[in-house]
């Protein structure tokens, strides 16, 4: 006993007691309500899902065809795809209880499969008596499974047995199936199925499958096949590469590039131009499942399981793509209905053929009774001679050329113009042999079994084929006709007219070759695009549409794009839209659209008008574009611009200002508006204008970033006239009104006082430091003045005391004299190199980094670069260990250093007038900081000589600033020495110890 | 008891300086000798008499105080007086209390220099003096009998006679015998003057 089985007969019981329970109730509420039978149709998936909204047409036509009074209809569109069972059962099927509770269905039809198991699974809750009808569950699902007690369904499933056979019946010349199929595992699922159902006709057709190749090698591969081959599109959503794809775009893209007919098995491709198949039809579906239901209800027992019925995959032929891949008409089975028949010769020139073919008629009702009548009725042959002539009148005056060819004699009749279209001249005897001569060899085949057909069926004739004239031209004939019997079989007789449609084929082709050419463009072209008929519903989106808003072409079409808009901005976008349509002018707008992962981009659309060449209003088309980013980095730099504390104006080539920050409003004293369009002279000392111009007019020759007036001070001017020092960087901006000057100004009143504060505070550095070399050199030069004054002194109390004693002879006192005016001078010596020098206190120690003191000596030494010309290149190492040092001491040594180098580099062009400073650790415990010049060097033989007292090559120098800054580095425990530098230069390195308290 | 003579030491590297310090010296007929520098004034080796130095504080090689330490170091006991081109309170102290006589700054007046002169051959003279006292009595010292210098270190801890003879288990008679020898042998005239003398030879009583 099957387990579903045996688990539900307790149920059944239950299940029995609730419809016993239910009718008296039921029974009950007649007597109170009309008595409608309720249907509850639950729908697996959302309503936009094409086979849920063919299903339910389907169904809805189904179910209408009881009494409206009989039945009432709920419907619950589940969306379990998105929301699915296992994870919202618990919040749906209370849901769907309490609406039902009292108002339970009678009828419960399930669309798709996850909607049939939701109901199973929770029918005891939900609606324990009602029997369930399930809809769209594929055959696979369900074959061979036992099915609960009354539950009862129709299975679906691919037709591919009748569309392979209806393949080789349309095309009977066919040698192979080429297969295109997808790879996810439902795909592969179908294509297994397929390789079974195909293996049949193996001993016909050679097939071939490609379902493991990138979507754009199978197209490729399609656009290659041999004429006698056919393609079986199994539906595919992913491609061999692994990407996902619409199945829907493939059908259209296989239809849009084979050179052979392409087959299907949904109704849906259909539209998208396969030729046919033996196709599932959704709402076929639909109505069954109604039909079923209605005899459910009626209180039939239906088996468990019905097998997907043919008509639900009916035999379907797309006629457009029977023409264009030139397949015969004739071919078709009876069994097959034709779609999309469109237009054809006849409905084109109608009234042309009309009017042609009724006085044709007339005229060939007598012609052919002449014909026949030919021996008996020569005095009639005068008159038909004329009515020829009028018929011949009238069909060349329509171009038209007349033939009428007896089948059973093979002889054919044709007018000159008939002839003319054949390339035959008029004395030439015409039958079956010299016509199809003539015929393309491809429309032969075709031709004869047309003619055929409607000679058998006595039916109309009408084919358009090509002609080969003898020079080689090719030409397109369109030919009707119908089949007359006039005396029995003998006369079997086709009459008709021809005429040349070559025209018509070739603006037709170049149509179809412009159509597809557009669709390409348009669906690679990096915007999204629109078109909208005359009517304001929109016709075609494009794929870069479609991927943007990642919704299907369907849901856009029309109106439905209008979704996307941002509700803020709808109002306007209908309105432009619909105001520009009425006045078929161009528009121009932003609006906001959201985009397929849900944020809302803003879009630029421009819109145009279109026209036939005859001014027909055609509607319009659009593009749009994603200016998101623009627009942000629109609003980034108008804020940055306006937050800028530095005045930022943007002049356009005439000069004039089209853009000014508040900071210019501050600095200049002009309001924003005041200053649009004035000439940028206007912020300029009159003195300067002239000048300015002339530059200005450079720079636009020119155009690059620099900084203005380089090496000049330059002044601005206020509105009140008072000018102040600036600082002005200009940079060419290219923009589509032409090229734009952006310029930064800089207010430097403040830097200029601070340089100016800057200079006065190296000047008392230097005057202190003047003094603390005094301070340095009191010590070491009281030694030296101290001994010959000791001496002096001594040698005069010498003296006296030999003096005393009467002890000193003239020689003695002269040599101690001498001694004492030679030891007088030495003092004097020492006394004058200390001259002018002061006093100064050491100050205090405390914990420094390099790169500070560096920064702060070369602020004070900025003047002096400039003034040597000499540039200054920094090469600090980003966090030297800090050193415990007097500021001021160490100022001093770099400042000696600095100046020193630039003192150096005095003489030297100009390239070669650089400094180096440099600053790097030096082991673990020691910092490094060099400063290196490219002048003449240190002496050769001895370059420690400059660190000694009084050595100096400067000619104002005192010699005594090296041997300073070599004690004041000594006093920190460092040291200072020298070196000739590779390539020229001295360098002076110095070397301080890291302090203990760098910490960690 | 004669001392030899006195002699004054100059050590600077500063010709000139030396040159009047030698004048000065002379004016007031001091015997002295000059030398350069540290390392020449080590090599002349010691005086056996009354001397000092005259050191100049800066100098190369071997400076002022490192001399004097050199000095203290080598057991020699001449004075150093310094002089200095440029005073500083820490090398003064340092050298004040390694003995110098006197830290004199440059220039300086002569009779401060010759004050400082003759205060140090003063107190190098005293020394040799006691110098030589001391080897003296040592030498006499040297002359008694064991039992002779029993008998001293008795009479110069105060014992009578009659004790000093009970200690030795002898009799009176012979220690008076003894005691005049050691009176004799010092060169004593009383006892008085033989404690003195014990002590400057740094002999203990007997106790």
């Amino acid at each position: 006993m099957p387990s579903v089985l045996s688990r539900a007969r307790p149920l059944a019981y239950v299940t029995l007691f609730w419809i016993a329970w239910c009718a008296a109730f039921c029974g009950r509420l007649e007597a109170i309500s009309t008595q409608k039978k309720a249907v509850l149709v639950l729908y697996g998936d959302r309503l936009s899902i094409p086979a849920m909204k063919s299903t339910e047409q389907g169904l809805m036509a189904g179910l209408s065809r009881a009494p409206p009074e009989d039945l009432e209809i709920f419907s619950e569109y589940l969306d379990l795809g998105r929301f699915p069972a296992t994870k919202y059962g618990d919040d749906l099927v209370p849901y769907l209880r309490a609406r039902y509770a009292a108002r339970k269905p009678d009828v419960v039809i399930t669309v798709g499969s996850s909607a049939l198991e939701l109901a199973v699974a929770h029918r005891d809750e939900l609606f324990p008596s009602a029997p369930i009808v399930f809809a769209n569950v594929d055959l696979r699902e369900v074959e061979g499974k036992e099915m609960p007690p009354n539950v009862t369904g129709l299975s679906i499933a691919w037709d591919y047995q009748r569309t392979v056979e209806l393949a080789l019946q349309l095309q009977p010349e066919t040698r192979e199936i080429v297969c295109v199929g997808g790879t996810s595992i439902e795909e592969q699922q179908w294509n297994n199925e397929a390789r079974k159902v195909l293996e049949r006709f193996a001993t016909r057709v050679r097939i071939r499958w490609l379902d493991k190749l990138p979507l754009q090698a199978v197209l490729d591969e399609v656009a290659q096949l041999p004429l006698d081959s056919a393609v079986l599109y199994v539906p595919m959503r992913r491609d061999g590469a692994g990407k996902s794809v619409s199945p829907f775009e493939v059908a259209q893209k296989l239809a849009e590039v084979s050179r052979v007919p392409v087959y299907g098995l949904s109704r849906s491709e259909l539209e998208q131009g396969i030729i046919g198949g033996a196709l599932l039809d959704f709402s076929a579906v639909g109505d069954k499942t109604a039909a079923l239901a209605l005899r459910v209800l009626a209180g039939e027992v239906p088996p468990a399981l019905i097998p997907p019925d043919p008509a639900t995959n009916p035999l379907l032929i797309n006629w457009p793509a029977l023409k264009k891949w030139q397949v015969s008409e004739g071919r078709i089975p009876r069994a097959a209905t034709v779609r999309y028949r469109g237009p054809g010769l006849w409905e084109r020139h109608r009234r042309l053929i009309l009017v042609t073919a009724s006085i044709f008629s007339l005229q060939s009702v007598l012609i052919v009774w002449l014909i026949v009548q030919h021996s008996r009725r020569k005095r009639v042959e005068r008159s038909l001679r004329d009515s020829e002539e009028r018929m011949s009148l009238a069909a060349e005056a329509a171009n038209m050329g007349m033939w009428v060819w007896d089948v059973v004699s093979d002889e054919v009749w044709m007018s000159d113009k008939g002839r003319s279209l054949f390339g035959i001249g008029p004395e030439t005897r015409l039958d079956w042999k010299t016509l199809i001569s003539r015929v393309h060899p491809e429309d032969r085949a075709t031709r004869n079994v047309e003619l055929r057909r409607a000679i058998e069926n006595r039916s109309e004739y009408a084919m358009d084929y090509r002609v080969l004239l003898p020079d080689g031209t090719l030409r397109w004939i369109g030919a009707r006709g119908h089949c007359m019997n006039v005396g029995g079989n003998k006369h079997t007789r086709l009459l008709g007219v021809s005429m040349d449609v070559t025209a018509q084929k070739q603006a037709q082709d170049a149509l179809r070759e412009s159509e597809a050419r557009f669709r390409d463009m348009a669906d690679t072209a990096p915007v999204m695009i629109w078109m909208a008929d005359p009517d304001k519903l929109c016709t075609f989106f494009n794929k870069g549409w479609l991927d943007f808003t990642g919704r299907p072409l369907e849901q856009e079409l029309g109106n439905g794009w209008a979704e996307g808009v941002h509700r803020e901005d709808l109002d306007h976008c209908l309105e432009v839209y619909v105001n520009s349509f009425d006045a078929r002018q161009r528009f121009t707008m932003e609006y906001r659209m959201r985009r397929i992962d849900g944020e809302y981009r803003w879009v630029l659309d421009n819109g145009a008008p279109r026209f036939a060449s005859d001014g027909t209003f055609l509607g319009y088309i659009g593009s749009c574009l994603d200016i998101t980013d623009r627009k942000q980095a629109q609003e980034r730099f108008r804020l940055a611009v306006e937050a800028s504390p530095n005045g930022i104006v943007l002049v356009n080539a005439q000069g004039h200002i089209v853009l000014a920050n508040a900071c210019v409003e501050k600095l200049f004293g002009y309001r924003q508006q005041e200053l649009m369009g004035q000439a940028v002279e206007l912020l300029v000392p009159e003195r300067f204008r002239g000048k300015h111009l002339a530059h200005r007019a450079g720079f636009h020759a020119a155009p690059a970033s620099r900084p203005m007036g380089a090496g000049l001070e330059l002044f601005a001017r206020r509105k009140d006239g008072t000018e102040f020092p600036v600082e002005i960087g200009i940079s060419p901006i290219q923009s589509p009104e032409g090229t734009l000057v952006l310029s930064v100004i800089v207010d430097i009143t403040e830097r200029k006082q601070a340089e100016a504060e800057a200079r006065q505070h190296r000047e008392e550095v230097a005057h202190l430091s003047r003094l603390a070399i005094i301070g340095e050199m009191a010590g070491s030069l009281a030694h030296e003045l101290n001994q010959p004054l000791g001496a002096i002194v001594t040698n005069v109390g010498a003296a006296l005391r030999f003096l005393e004693r009467d002890n000193l002879s003239g020689e003695k006192l002269r040599e101690i004299l001498q001694d004492i005016a030679a030891d007088g001078k030495r003092a004097g010596d020492v006394i004058r190199t200390v001259k002018g020098i002061g006093r100064k206190e050491a100050g205090a120690r405390r914990l420094l980094q390099l790169n500070e003191v560096i920064a702060e000596v070369l602020r004070l030494v900025r003047s002096d670069a400039l003034a040597h010309d000499c540039t200054v290149l920094t090469e600090l190492h980003p966090a030297p260990p800090k050193v415990e040092a007097n500021l001021v001491q160490l100022q001093e040594v770099f400042l000696n250093l600095i100046l020193n180098a630039f003192e150096a580099s005095k003489d030297l062009p100009k390239v070669r007038r650089r400094v180096i400073i440099r600053t790097e650790p030096d082991g673990d415990s020691a910092v490094r900081a060099s400063v290196r010049d490219f002048g003449t060097g240190l002496p050769a033989d001895l370059p420690e000589r400059v660190f000694d007292r009084f050595f100096s090559t400067k000619r104002e120098g005192m010699g005594i600033g090296l041997f300073i800054a070599r004690s004041i580095v000594a006093a920190h425990g460092g040291t200072l020495f020298a070196e000739n530098a590779e390539g020229g230069g001295a360098q002076f390195c110095l070397r301080l110890p890291v302090s203990k308290e760098n910490g960690g | 008891m004669t001392l030899a003579h006195r002699v004054v030491y100059v050590v600077d590297d500063d010709l000139s300086m030396r040159k009047a310090i030698g004048r000065l010296l002379e004016s007031e007929q001091y015997a002295f000798e000059m030398f350069t520098g540290a390392q020449e004034f080590l090599a002349r080796g010691p005086h056996a008499g009354p001397s000092c130095v005259i050191l100049d504080l800066n100098m190369p090689e071997l400076n002022g105080l490192e001399l004097q330490e050199t000095l203290a170091k080598m057991g020699r006991v001449e004075r150093v007086i310094f002089i200095t081109g440029g005073a500083s309170v820490p090398t003064c102290v340092q050298a004040m209390k390694a003995g110098a006589v006197d830290y004199l700054s440059k220039p300086f007046r002569d009779e401060d220099l010759l004050g400082a002169v003759e205060r140090a051959l003063n107190r190098s003279s005293e020394q040799w003096i006691e110098r030589l006292q001391h080897k003296e009595v040592r030498d006499r010292l040297a002359t008694l009998t064991p039992r002779e210098f029993d008998v001293l270190k008795g009479v110069i801890a105060g014992m009578l006679n009659k004790q000093i003879a009970a200690q030795f288990g002898t009799t009176e008679g012979t220690i008076k015998v003894h005691r005049g020898r050691v009176m004799e042998k010092m060169g004593a005239i009383s006892v008085p003057e033989l404690v003195v003398l014990a002590q400057r030879a740094g002999i203990a009583p007997a106790s």
